[in-house]
């Protein structure tokens, strides 16, 4: 015999060693699957009326005292308002007895609080971030059950809640962790991360704040692709092994990128990209990724498109 | 509120039922996908996904094929902008000389000739190895396999058959044959 049929290679891979978690990774799993039920509100509707009732009085009562105090924390202040930056963040290993984990992506502040960065924060976009780890240290951190992200842009103070996740065991160093759910940034700029535990009791406490930039969005090319690099990046050059995403099915197995000088429509250059890889996100659309080489040969206005389709992109020089 | 409430344990009941009867094929098609042993967090953030999808999904396909779909989804998320496929090849490139057996697949493998293979399924395209480890390491038929990776199960079996020969191909160039084939 001198190759596998596809019957055979079949056989082999049912016949490789096989993984499973341990009765502890088990046992702590399903745990924390029961406690995601619990996260559920099962007030009924009486209990809720009661609720509704009681936080009417409340606001009644403590209305006079907010108006005479005066100590605003609207989520978005006056004209005027400074947001400080908070302190800068950087990245660190995380050192357990197995050795150093995520060099280059962990950022924060060491011994409080870090999280799994992207390369790189950009509007509109949580390909990288949708759900990544957060890590904590504190003695009395494994009193409480969850975690709040609240996230300031300082140009404009506006805030708004970027994640919230279930604090679970230590890992890699940090005395807990959290799988977080992060939302996307709508605004490009520095924005101040706050990161806050709760309990159920209503207890909360600050960890760590630190300041993170926001590059500008992704090239659009059109309604359905993206070329994965910032606008703000986006310079005369040569860009080697370039992304671009396409939502769609029975895509080809290659594209072409179409840049069309706008001031010259003449001047058209057309960059093939290929090594295309399928994907599905979890509500069913499909997408898939090409790779690929693409030159700018001098700064100003273009029309980036694939497919057919286009958009407007302006090519800034690096003083911009 | 109190339905709603009861659909969203319901719910849970189904989603725990789901781990202990398809963690262990989580799992393996996870540590295989990744090439890391390391996947409990992934594990974890499969079934709390399939969790809060769970009004998704539509017994269209099994509830393993959907776990397992949610599987790779969350690992390709986890590892970012960059393929599994891509990371892992960038590691076997590192590997030098090309026939040494990279570290990941020896800690993965008991038999050395399985890591041989493994390493020469990690060097295909994309594809290749997403339609081998579907079909060889989450045993999924050819339907299902097109379920997870939104296929034809004509293109499955079309894709199958190429990723085999191209393997052979490749197990030939590295004369790995004699090792595990009798």
């Amino acid at each position: 015999m001198n190759h596998l049929s596809d019957k055979e290679l079949l056989e082999v891979l049912a016949d490789f060693p096989k993984h499973e978690l341990t009765t502890i990774q088990r046992t702590e799993m399903l745990k924390t699957i029961s406690e995601a039920e619990s996260f559920k509100p099962k007030r009924n509707f009486q209990s809720q009326r009661f609720a509704a009732l009681a936080a009417v009085f409340i606001l009644i009562l403590i209305t006079p005292i907010l108006y005479l105090t005066n100590k605003s924390e609207d989520k978005t202040p006056r004209t005027g308002t400074v947001i400080k930056q908070a302190q800068e963040g950087d990245y660190f290993a995380l050192v357990d007895k197995n050795g150093s984990h995520y060099v280059d992506s962990n950022f924060g502040i060491p011994n409080k609080v870090s999280l799994l960065a992207p390369k790189e924060w950009v509007v509109w976009d949580n390909r990288e971030t949708r759900n990544t780890m957060v890590f904590l240290w504190g003695k009395d951190i494994k009193s409480y059950q969850y975690i709040n992200i609240e996230a300031t842009h300082l140009d404009t103070g506006i805030k708004s809640t970027f994640g919230v996740g279930q604090l679970s065991a230590g890992m890699y160093g940090a005395d807990t962790h959290a799988l977080v759910n992060l939302r996307i940034f709508d605004k490009r700029g520095k924005w101040n991360l706050e990161f806050i535990v709760g309990n159920t009791s209503g207890k909360q406490k600050k960890i760590g704040e630190f300041t993170i930039y926001v590059k500008d969005h992704y090239v659009l090319l059109g309604g359905n692709a993206t070329l994965l690099i910032s606008q703000e990046d986006l310079f005369a050059g040569f860009y080697e092994d370039a992304t671009i995403e396409v939502y769609g099915e029975n895509l080809p197995d290659e594209i072409e990128l179409e840049i069309v000088n706008e001031d010259d429509p003449s001047d058209v250059s057309n960059f093939t990209f290929k090594n295309k890889t399928d994907h599905n996100t979890d509500d069913g659309k499909k997408y898939s990724l090409y790779k690929g080489d693409f030159q700018i040969k001098k700064s100003g206005k273009y029309s980036f498109g694939v497919m057919g389709d286009s958009n407007f992109v302006r090519v800034g020089k690096p003083t911009d | 509120m109190i339905l709603e409430g009861g659909i969203w344990l319901e719910r849970g009941h189904q989603i725990e039922k789901w781990f202990i009867q398809f963690e262990k094929d989580v799992t393996n098609y996870l540590v295989y996908y990744t090439g890391t042993t390391d996947v409990e967090d992934l594990v974890q953030e499969t079934f709390l996904r399939a969790f809060r999808a769970f009004s998704r999904f539509k017994n269209e396909s099994s509830p393993k094929t959907w776990l397992i779909s949610i599987a790779r989804n969350t690992a390709i998320d986890f590892y970012r902008k960059k393929s599994v496929w891509q990371r892992l090849k960038e590691r076997l490139d590192q590997e030098s000389p090309k026939l040494h057996v990279p570290q990941t697949e020896e800690k993965l493998m008991r038999k050395i000739e399985y890591a041989q293979l493994y390493g020469a399924i990690n060097e295909l395209k994309p594809n290749y190895r997403d339609v081998i480890l579907l079909r060889g390491i989450a045993e999924l038929s050819s339907l299902e396999a097109g379920q997870v990776l939104g296929w034809s199960e004509n293109k499955v079996n079309v894709t199958f058959f190429r990723a085999v020969k191209k393997l052979n191909e490749r197990l030939k160039e590295g004369e790995y044959f004699e090792s595990f084939i009798g």
